[in-house]
């Protein structure tokens, strides 16, 4: 047997894996799927939509995920994120403080503070994924993160909230959580982005924010929703003269009677092929940023516009299969 | 213009507009289109202010850097520019320095405001200070009357609704219990039965030297409630009058159509006015109104046929001394039917595509006539004329 690491076991094997990127690249999917993936190859997996819209919950034919994880297949649970449910926790574990159903006021007095104290929100938030995966419920935990700025901000937390709160519980805590995040072998950030220039610009920016201001490491670089070019260059040849051909064809139709003609509808292909190709040069001028902003930091994989066609399952099924590939 | 639509109205008219929607759909884009196409063809005196703009975007505007002071875009290039065109770029911590600085009691307040670590941390580092300061900035601009026309993009925040909510927090937050709880003195918090357990919870999660900044900060932050609440207020009003419209921003992929629909039934429900609907990077009409191509389904068979047509078709178009020039096919048969079948399912799939736009499109549910789309935009932004043109496609289709 050989004992090489596929580039898949390299993401799956790790134990913390925040996938992030702006809104609308495909987030949610890209985090089902290696979930999905990580699932079927024996991994106690939990994956967790962290802005709870519902989206998650959705792809695997669950009504809403809640706080308390749902297993949806075999090896694969799902749960959704709630600073409420997470604080109730804390409390429970830490304090024993009992008084559940004063909880109430405390919360709110929580959401206070916490809008006031800038990462004691996302401490908790991270702070709930770390004690997933320290008390080893869950061999993976894929965290459907927050958009771009928000991720900088949840993941610099423990040592943000480190410097603010100088004592206190909170404080102790960051320590062991910062352990975790920042060893490269357990804790990694996937990056996903469309290949349109905001995107990827904002994806590039948050490389390069990732990569300085916080201590977990990028682990994995998707360009998603691509519209792949279609020809060899040989094709690409032939298909410009199928195009320039049919329109001197239309240009010299009056004299003389045309051999194309019953083939009706040809000038409409050319057109939509021309079309296809003018987005997927497009998409592969931009792609191609954040390959060459990958390399020699983590693998880079390309996924096709499959969410077109496909929704729920399916979708993810698809694209999981895509990464399998990609990273076999 | 008699084939101008209800976005041009709005345009002509209007003396707020607010782009809204999912975060990369083009909303920066189509403000900054908007406002410069309000400038050029409708002589208005328009700002644009933007938030978080692409690179190329604050370029295209002359954006060099952040700044709250408007400038002038030079519209020279355009032949006949009827109005003038300013932009700015929201600076976050400016914007809260600016802001204390107003409504502080005195400067020594203020400084003792902007000198607390809590302080430093909201006006940097959190996000959701975004949403308040952008509603804040906004007034400011409106209130001074230099401008006909503001055209805002609204931050990009988890929902674009949180914008619309961030004055009413704010007045809440200045309001709450709470808050009169935390500015207490030590003492008197410790006494204060109710609280009790809640201030001895704090102390142990957060630290006592934490929660006295807080309170500092807070004690301070009060004395600058009326000012707060007042202007809060103020711009809530702005936003729900005759005078602001709301410009929702959409692709057409699910995600972004749920988004769409989310805050439209949010402005309804606010009774704010919603000026248009963009569906941006729409694949073109065309692939529908050709109908369906039996030549889709018949390429199959066909392409054999049609390869060794086109390759003779080739041959008989060149003239004579073209002969032995590259005009010919150099490649063969199977390539020119491979090329012919691919070409068969370009087509195929777009117009599935576009089917499904079609779909999430009549999901939106408004009046038809509020709907515009753009298309998908060979080049990317990088100049005041694409953003003008996509500015005409907009306000023209």
């Amino acid at each position: 047997m050989i004992a090489n690491k596929t580039r898949l076991d390299e993401v799956l094997s790790k134990n913390l894996l925040f996938v992030t990127g702006k809104g609308g690249v495909g987030k949610t999917t890209v985090a089902a799927a290696i979930a999905l993936l990580a699932a079927e190859s024996g991994r106690r997996t939990l994956v967790c939509e962290v802005e709870p819209k519902g989206d998650l919950g959705k792809l695997f034919g669950l009504g809403n995920a809640g706080f308390v994880a749902e297993q949806v297949r075999p090896n694969l649970s799902v749960m959704a994120m709630n600073t409420e449910e997470a604080l109730r926790e804390y409390l429970k574990i830490h304090l024993k403080f009992p008084v559940v159903s004063r909880l109430g006021p405390l919360a709110k007095m929580f959401d206070f503070v916490a809008n006031a104290a800038p990462g004691v929100r996302e401490i908790l938030v991270v702070g709930k994924l770390c004690y997933e995966v320290r008390e080893s419920r869950y061999d993976l935990v894929v965290v459907d993160s927050s958009a771009s700025g928000h991720v900088v901000s949840q993941l610099s937390s423990p040592s943000g909230v480190g410097e603010l709160l100088n004592v206190g519980m909170v404080r102790e805590q960051t320590r062991w959580m910062l352990e975790i995040l920042s060893d490269p072998a357990r804790c990694g950030i996937a990056l996903v982005s469309t290949a349109q220039e905001t995107p990827i610009q904002e994806a590039l920016d948050l490389a390069e924010r990732i990569s300085t201001e916080t201590v977990v490491k990028l682990c994995l670089a998707i360009a998603n929703k691509i519209m792949p070019t279609l020809f060899t260059e040989m094709e690409e040849q032939v298909f410009s003269q199928i195009d320039q051909m049919l329109s001197s064809v239309t240009l010299s139709k009056k004299n003389k009677e045309n051999k194309l003609d019953g083939f009706f509808g040809l000038e409409d292909l050319v057109q939509a092929t021309r079309l296809w190709q003018n987005i997927a040069l497009g998409n592969e001028k931009q792609a191609q940023r954040l390959r060459q902003r990958s390399t020699g930091v983590a693998p880079y994989i390309q996924i096709p516009l499959v969410s077109a066609f496909s929704s729920g399952f399916g979708l993810i099924r698809e694209v999981a299969e895509t990464i399998e590939v990609e990273l076999g | 213009m008699s084939s101008d639509n209800a976005l041009a109205r709005l345009l002509e008219r209007q003396s707020i507009v607010l782009t809204a929607g999912a975060g990369g759909v083009g909303k920066t884009s189509c403000a900054a289109a908007l406002a410069i196409f309000a400038a050029v063809e409708y002589g208005r005196e328009v700002l644009v202010v933007t938030i978080d703009p692409a690179l190329r975007l604050a370029d295209a505007l002359g954006l060099s850097g952040i700044g709250n002071e408007p400038h002038e875009v030079d519209l020279g290039e355009f032949a006949n520019p009827k109005g003038r065109l300013f932009a700015s770029m929201v600076d976050m911590k400016a914007s809260w320095d600016e802001m204390i600085h107003r409504c502080a009691p005195n400067g020594a307040a203020a400084q003792r405001i902007m000198s607390n670590p809590v302080y430093q941390g909201i006006s940097s580092r959190f996000v959701q200070s975004h949403d308040y300061i952008a509603v804040e900035v906004l007034y400011e601009l409106y209130i001074q009357k230099r401008f006909d026309l503001i055209v805002v993009d609204t931050p990009p925040s988890r929902h674009a609704i949180d914008f619309l909510d961030s004055p009413k927090k704010m007045e809440e937050f200045f309001s709450s219990r709470l808050l009169r709880w935390l500015t207490l003195s030590r003492r008197g918090r410790l006494f204060s039965g109710v609280f009790k357990p809640f201030y001895q919870i704090a102390d142990r999660i957060l630290g006592s030297a934490f929660l006295g900044d807080l309170s500092e900060f807070f004690i301070e932050f009060q004395a600058m409630h009326d000012g707060f609440v007042q202007r809060a207020n103020a711009v809530t009003e702005i936003l729900s009058s005759q005078d602001s419209s709301f410009v929702v921003v959409a692709s057409a992929e699910q995600v972004a159509i749920e988004e769409a629909l989310y805050f439209m039934a949010e402005l309804y429900a606010r009774d704010l006015s919603l000026g248009a609907v963009v569906l941006n990077r729409s694949l073109p009409q065309w692939l529908l109104d050709f109908g369906p191509n039996s030549l889709v389904n018949e390429m199959g068979e066909k392409a054999p046929e049609l390869a060794r047509i086109m390759a003779k078709q080739v041959k008989s178009l060149n003239s004579p001394s073209d002969v032995g020039e590259t005009e010919t096919f150099v490649a063969s048969l199977s390539i020119i039917e491979r090329v012919l079948r691919e070409m068969a399912n370009c087509y195929s799939t777009l117009a599935t595509m576009k089917e499904r736009e079609e779909d999430l499109r009549s999901r939106l549910g408004v009046d038809p006539e509020l709907v515009m789309s753009a298309p998908h935009m060979q080049e990317e932004i990088t100049s005041l004329s694409t953003l003008h043109e996509l500015g005409a496609m907009l306000c023209r289709s």
